[in-house]
């Protein structure tokens, strides 16, 4: 299929003014509905753009500029979603708190209208379930826990990794969910009870020692429309697992980090500095088993899998360390977090 | 020959276990009793080195809720009102033993240059002669108890020489005793078998006979360090048991961490307890507090190993009776920015204007504050202290003169620079 993406003239900004530093993006979220999007950034507040605002002349340029939304009293917000019908947000922090936001029409309610003490650590990732009916969360304290989403009323919860999981994903239909952690592990898990089905050994887990120790294991993680594959983005590559056996199936090197799947094309987006946008071809997914080696160690041995099958849509350089993928207008727009706290838009085509 | 060479070989143990003369009398040196009673009697101090420049705000002045705080939240320490950083349980534990200072004030924002400062007390380009790490210049001041042993022992990796100061115009006597680090004894030291004693022993004979011819018009001084330097390796060899961490318990290698600096730490404790007075321990390997990139992610984890493992180390000095006479100093060569850069996913640049640090022992006062920083960390608002009088403070609680002068080739050089500095009277 070929296919483009073209830079649209239009960025997003966010910057509270306080001059400590620029609100480098982590995670980005398009409401399914309506023409807003939220960032998570270096912040204990989640940043809010009206996509069809215009742009206004700030010092840094001419940008849609956001507002700062949803605030905990103190940390940083670490994981964030919006429920599929747009009318909640579900926020996680370093303050080890879940808080549960109204949407207001623009924005969300200024008090959260649930919170509760998570995890014994930080909030690492947020999930809302398909349905919107239960929230996952995994903490610092290794938990992956289950919610009542309109309560917050705690349903289970799971020991998940040895090291601190990194973020999670539901599969479409509700009935799985995917953690990843530093541990280098995904486990899947069943959605109604938080019972392992599998683990899949992603590796690339070190010891964080020295002055700029890479990442460690899985850093992020998504899965693709129908559920089939799931993705795990580590410090310098991207894999994929074929969801339902663990088998891996191929993998992207030195693009690695940030990974997102379009809601509609067979494509796969992911890297840091370097964002590749990835057209797979399901037909040439010769999935196999993976060896589970380990080293002296005990760590998992580098992943041994061939190219993931496809070809390369778009290599767009972003730089200094940006993160944060969010297709918009089902598929339409791609938006990229950068570390300055800029989004830049992308418009997806067929060709 | 045989019977002979047999003699030889118990003699020489025999002098090595009854305290006879090959190499100073290294026998029974090591015994318990004898250890303890010396560790004792004298003063100790024991460098934790965050290389890289510690964050303040990651540490000992965390932040929490305000724009500079970062991601980290704090936790209070058994000190009222005061909160450290929240993966510091131990040193929050034990802030109540400790002197933390809140207003360190250093200019220099280099690693190198900023290292060197902070470890010897003088700026790099401003003294003709060398200067010597404090630590070397300590045991120069301080006669080790048991002058067989090193004075000065470094563990792990240095960075370079100015990350980590050598003896300078102290001249080799002084020089730091290397050991590689993840609680490996000095490299190529080989264990005390009789075999090895005589081989040495050998080999000091032909050295001696054949530096004779050499020492002949010379200077004897460097000669003499040179000499003693050799003296010690005998010692060294009889005794390498002090370096091995294996005979530690168990428990105790839990209690510091199973990682490269627990068990460097675990060792410095075997060492001091054994008699070594001085001791540098650097956490990691190069700059690993020099955290610019994905700053408070990875700080999570270097923080938790380094308060594991100075936790259990304090924690052992005052259980084992050592806490009064050995200083135990945390600290790096500067701070960092309270503005969170975007030099990769975020962290700190390097900040001299107010930073951080900790230590304590050593019959100090305990539980004491020093110094205060405004809400957002920006600006000290109470008490700037120098590195200067951090210097004052270490060696007049070793009972040093920090204003005295040594002489090096005809010229005063003080040990603290250009006389600068008062100790800190919170804390004596």
């Amino acid at each position: 299929m070929a296919a483009k993406l073209t830079q649209i003239k239009k960025s997003l900004y966010v910057d509270d003014g306080l001059k400590r530093g620029p609100l480098t993006l982590f995670r980005l979220r398009a409401f399914p509905s309506s023409p807003f999007m939220l960032g998570q950034c270096t912040d204990r507040q989640l940043a809010l753009w009206n996509l069809e605002a215009e742009p206004r002349q700030v010092k840094k340029g001419e940008f849609v500029v956001g507002d700062l939304v949803c605030p905990h009293p103190a940390g940083w917000i670490r994981g964030f979603d919006v429920a599929s019908s747009s009318d909640f947000i579900a926020t996680g922090g370093s303050d080890r708190t879940l808080r549960l936001w109204k949407w207001e029409g623009t924005r969300p309610s200024d008090k959260p209208v649930a919170q509760v003490a998570a995890h014994d650590g930080w909030v690492e990732a947020v999930a809302f379930s398909p349905d919107g009916s239960r929230l996952a969360t995994v903490g610092a304290d290794r938990q992956l826990k289950l919610w009542e989403a309109g309560s917050l009323k705690l349903l289970q919860t799971a020991p998940a990794h040895t090291g601190y999981p990194r973020d999670l994903a539901w599969t479409p239909d509700g009935s799985k969910i995917v953690t990843g952690g530093e541990d280098g592990q995904l486990i899947v898990w069943n959605g109604a009870d938080l019972q392992p089905v599998a683990t899949i050994g992603f590796g690339e887990a070190n010891d964080q020692q020295g002055q700029n120790p890479a990442l460690t294991g899985v850093y992020r993680l998504a899965i693709s429309r129908d559920g089939q594959w799931l993705a795990a983005g580590g410090a310098k590559l991207t894999a994929v697992f074929e969801l339902a056996t663990g088998r891996g199936v191929g993998m992207v090197k030195e693009s690695g980090v940030d990974v997102a799947f379009h809601p509609r094309f067979d494509w796969l987006a992911m890297g840091e500095n370097q964002l590749r946008v990835w057209s797979y071809e399901v037909a040439k997914f010769a999935p196999k088993a993976l060896s589970g080696d380990k080293d002296k160690e005990g760590r998992l041995k580098p992943l041994s899998l061939p190219a993931l099958p496809g070809q390369e849509v778009a290599n767009i350089k972003r730089n200094d360390y940006g993160q944060g993928i969010a297709f918009l207008d089902g598929g339409r727009q791609m938006a990229l977090g950068k570390a300055d706290g800029v989004v830049d838009l992308w418009e997806a085509t067929e060709g | 020959m045989a019977v002979s060479h047999e003699f030889s070989r118990r003699a020489l143990l025999h002098g090595a276990m009854a305290g006879g003369a090959a190499f100073g009398g290294f026998g029974r040196l090591f015994a318990a009793d004898s250890a303890a009673q010396a560790s004792r009697q004298q003063k100790h101090v024991i460098l934790l080195w965050m290389s890289g420049g510690p964050s303040q705000f990651e540490t000992w002045d965390p932040k929490p809720g305000a724009p500079t705080g970062g991601p980290h939240l704090s936790i209070p320490t058994t000190i009222p009102g005061i909160h450290f950083d929240e993966f510091l349980p131990q040193l929050a534990r034990l802030a109540e033993r400790m002197v933390t200072i809140r207003s360190m004030t250093t200019k220099n924002g280099d690693h190198s240059a900023g290292s060197f400062l902070a470890q010897t007390g003088h700026e790099p380009s401003r003294v003709i002669a060398p200067p010597p790490h404090w630590l070397a210049m300590a045991a120069h001041e301080l006669a080790p108890a048991r002058g067989e042993l090193p004075a000065f022992v470094n563990i792990n990796r240095e960075q370079d020489v100015q990350t980590n100061p050598g003896a300078g115009f102290l001249g080799p006597k002084y020089q730091q005793l290397y050991c590689p680090g993840n609680g490996a004894p000095p490299e190529d030291l080989p264990p005390p078998s009789v075999a090895d004693l005589a081989a040495l022993e050998a080999r000091e004979a032909l050295r001696e006979r054949l530096a004779a011819g050499f020492r002949a018009g010379r200077d004897p001084r460097p000669l003499a360090a040179h000499d003693a330097i050799f003296r010690q390796m005998g010692s060294l060899v009889a005794s390498s048991e002090i370096f091995d961490i294996s005979r530690e318990p168990e428990s105790d290698q839990d209690r510091y961490g199973r990682t490269r600096f627990g068990r460097d730490c675990l060792l410095a404790r075997r060492l001091v307890e054994r008699g070594v007075p001085f001791v540098r321990v650097q956490h990691q390997n190069g700059l690993a507090w020099d955290k610019h990139r994905r700053a408070f992610d990875c700080q999570r984890h270097i923080s938790a190993e380094f308060d594991t493992a100075a936790g259990a180390l304090i924690d052992d000095l005052i259980a084992r009776g050592l806490w009064e006479q050995t200083l135990v100093v945390c600290m790096g060569e500067f701070g960092r920015t309270p503005e969170i850069q975007g030099q990769g996913p975020p962290g700190r640049n390097h900040y001299t204007k107010n930073w951080a640090l900790s230590f304590g022992g050593c019959g100090m006062k305990e539980g004491v504050v020093i110094g205060k920083t405004n809400a957002d960390g920006t600006e000290i608002i109470d008490r700037p202290v120098t590195i200067h009088d951090l210097f004052c403070t270490f060696y007049t609680i070793l009972g040093i003169d920090p204003h005295k002068e040594l002489d090096f080739e005809g010229r005063p050089i003080p040990l603290v620079e250009n006389k600068l500095g008062q100790p800190l009277r919170e804390v004596l």
